[in-house]
């Protein structure tokens, strides 16, 4: 989906979780017409059953979790630091007091990047510390936004 | 005349002790098979066995019993098979017939089996958990082109994205089944279940009645070899315009429309003349090749402002090189009719001994379009005695997108699978135009029966998703690792894509 069909990652993990119908009719038009196509296209894609899965990639990061939420998923994140788990209190024994802990909605991935290293990622991976910030999305709106991070 | 040596196939028995003399039967039968003289005296060898007398008797007192007049035992010449001489003898005709396939080959579906989760992965509750059933027909692209949509999100580029398919709540529609051979009011019915369901009913070949023309967003408009019917309005009208090759009851043949079907509303509708037979040609004398399907496919997607164009073709020997055809010419959904389809008049010879099972018709077509990377470009309707919410479960495990009920829709407005639709005589005012018999058929009571049995399999193939652990229909499509077979032969095993149960 990627690599030839040159999917966005946020869609790509839409396609694998799906929004269900009920959801997507209640969208406003122009991102309803995008998600009944990739459902309809990629249904076969689909995963089913419990599961929270966890991505690494040269550039960063992917947590997806079922779109129904069978299993836990726990996210946070304190400055450049993005944390996955299926529960808070493993979070908290490694990061005490997290900026924001937020648990994503079903089928909602929590993608955190390397900024400056888009998917997929083939060129060269040695940044340099002041080029490294973070951006994550899929969280909750107190911080939607590009984390810029001072190094 | 001479005697004919074909004995009454039923006895009609009537407990007279119980009877009121009021004569029911004697209205209710399309057969004419009493007479009445101060009580109701049936004529044997007129009965159908449709068991209309029997339900509307006030007294219960009818009983239709099997003729078990012995004859000398012969596996080889069955009582049918000689009775069929006998007939032919008097006649010297084909010997017609009605309804889909009776007699005994393998049933694949019944020997197919469906999994279920345990312990591993769990089974999913239906009535707590959201259960996905919402189907597209029609054409999918290869891939989903995007571009950003410049507030951080993504929109679909221009022009991509899925067009022209038609949204169906359910999985299932209505196949086709002309009016002409089934009643207006038996159209009205399906029209409107259609409109309530989410789903689509299909004209058949006879056109679209104009009472039917508020449903027209529920309706699939056929063009068959006969063209009857067909104007450029009706294919603006339909939802989805399909054109007919073949019946799966009666694979290389036309259709018969005997002219006492055809009335004042019949005619206008067909566009022939009052009385008249309706014959439809074997082949489309326009189509003798791939080439020519495909110019008479854009010429009706042209016609219509674009919309989804399917092909009904009858599950044959070759069905998957004819449905790989198909999709390359252009058609948006292939229709496969299997050898138990039902039909309002076929040769018997045709109806008993021609075609090929859905079952692997599905299998083998699903498969080959998936080898040759074009499974997207056509989704598959499967159809041709889908009895139950399992046998749908099953043609969609197999390949099928969506499947088409015709008989089972009829059985839910009273058919009792008599056979004898061609006689236009139906006691249950489906397969006729008398008016006598039309008006037993009331469109909102029949919306109902037909809603009522669409939403009962829909809930059961929820139950079933949620058996397997899945939570939208898509999941089941084309998964036959989620079927098993007991007792079919490793050949048929291996054309399915199935394993046989144990492995
Ligand atoms: S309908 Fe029943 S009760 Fe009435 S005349 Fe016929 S057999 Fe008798
Ligand atoms: S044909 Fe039907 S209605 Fe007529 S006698 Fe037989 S069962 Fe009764
Ligand atoms: S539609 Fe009528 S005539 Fe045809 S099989 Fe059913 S009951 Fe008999």
């Amino acid at each position: 989906m990627l690599r030839r069909h040159k999917l966005p990652l946020e869609l790509a993990c839409k396609a694998l979780a799906a929004p269900l119908w009920s959801e997507i009719d209640r969208m406003p038009e122009q991102e309803a017409a995008l998600m009944r196509s990739v459902r309809a296209v990629y249904g076969p894609a689909m995963l089913n059953g419990p599961f929270a899965i966890v991505l690494g990639f040269n550039g960063g990061m992917v947590a997806l979790n079922d779109r129904i939420k069978l299993r836990p998923l726990v996210a946070a994140r304190s400055g450049s630091l993005v944390m996955v788990a299926s529960e808070e209190s493993a979070i908290r024994a490694v990061m005490p007091s997290p900026e924001h802990v937020w648990a994503p909605k079903a089928g909602e991935p929590v993608i955190a990047r390397v900024k400056g290293m888009d998917w997929p990622i083939h060129g060269d991976l040695h940044l340099g510390p002041a080029e490294v910030s973070c951006a994550v999305t899929g969280v909750e709106p107190a911080c939607e936004e590009a984390v810029e991070v001072a190094v | 005349m001479q005697q004919t040596y074909v004995q009454p196939e039923f006895r009609v028995k009537i407990d007279y002790d119980k009877c009121h003399k009021c004569g029911r039967c004697v209205q209710q039968c399309g057969w004419g098979v009493y007479d009445f003289n101060e009580r109701p005296l049936p004529h044997d060898e007129k009965c159908r066995a449709c068991h209309r007398c029997v339900t509307y008797c006030p007294a219960h007192c009818i009983t239709i019993e099997k003729n078990t007049l012995a004859f000398r035992d012969n596996d080889n010449w069955s009582a049918d098979a000689r009775k069929a001489v006998w007939r032919q003898a008097d006649t010297g005709g084909v010997l017609l017939t009605s309804m889909g396939n009776p007699r005994p080959y393998e049933r694949i579906f019944d020997k197919l089996v469906l999994d279920a989760c345990q312990v591993t992965n769990p089974s999913i509750d239906p009535l707590r958990e959201p259960m996905e059933l919402r189907t597209f027909l029609g054409r999918k692209p290869d891939s989903v082109a995007v571009e950003m949509d410049g507030k951080g999100g993504y929109r679909l580029a221009e022009g991509a994205g899925m067009k022209n398919n038609v949204e169906l709540a359910v999985p299932l529609i209505f196949g086709p089944m002309s009016y002409g051979s089934v009643s207006l009011n038996v159209h009205r019915s399906l029209a409107l279940a259609a409109e309530r369901l989410g789903i689509l009913m299909n004209t058949g070949e006879g056109g679209l009645h104009e009472d039917l023309y508020p449903y027209q967003d529920n309706v699939i408009v056929q063009v068959a070899s006969g063209r009857f019917g067909v104007t450029p309005e009706l294919l603006q009208r339909g939802a989805a315009i399909e054109i007919k090759i073949g019946q799966g009851a009666k694979p290389g043949i036309g259709g018969h429309l005997p002219g006492e079907k055809v009335d004042r509303e019949v005619s206008a509708t067909r566009m022939i003349p009052q009385g008249s037979d309706a014959i439809s040609p074997a082949p489309h004398h326009d189509i003798y090749s791939i080439e020519d399907l495909r110019q008479l496919i854009f010429a009706l997607k042209e016609a219509s402002g674009y919309k989804t164009v399917g092909v009904k073709i009858a599950a044959v020997h070759n069905v998957a090189a004819i449905a790989s055809g198909i999709v390359r010419a252009g058609a948006d959904y292939i229709y496969l009719d299997g050898f138990r389809g039902g039909t309002g008049a076929a040769p018997a010879v045709v109806r008993d001994h021609i075609g090929i099972p859905v079952e692997i018709a599905i299998a083998a077509v699903d498969q080959r379009l998936r080898d040759e990377g074009i499974r997207n470009q056509a989704s598959i309707i499967a159809a041709g005695s889908i009895r139950s919410s399992a046998d749908m479960a099953k043609a969609i495990a197999l390949g099928a997108d969506v499947v088409a009920i015709g008989t089972a829709a009829l059985l839910s407005l009273g058919c009792h699978l008599c056979q004898s639709c061609h006689t236009g005589n139906c006691s249950w005012g489906i397969t006729t135009q008398k008016p006598e018999l039309t008006r037993r058929i009331d469109p909102e009571w029949g919306a109902a029966r037909l809603t009522n049995l669409v939403n009962a399999w829909s809930h059961e193939l929820q139950e079933i998703l949620g058996a397997l652990g899945v939570n939208a229909v898509e999941s089941l499509r084309g998964s036959r690792e989620r079927l098993r077979a007991i007792g079919l032969g490793e050949q048929t095993c291996r054309i399915l894509g199935v394993k046989p149960a144990g492995m």
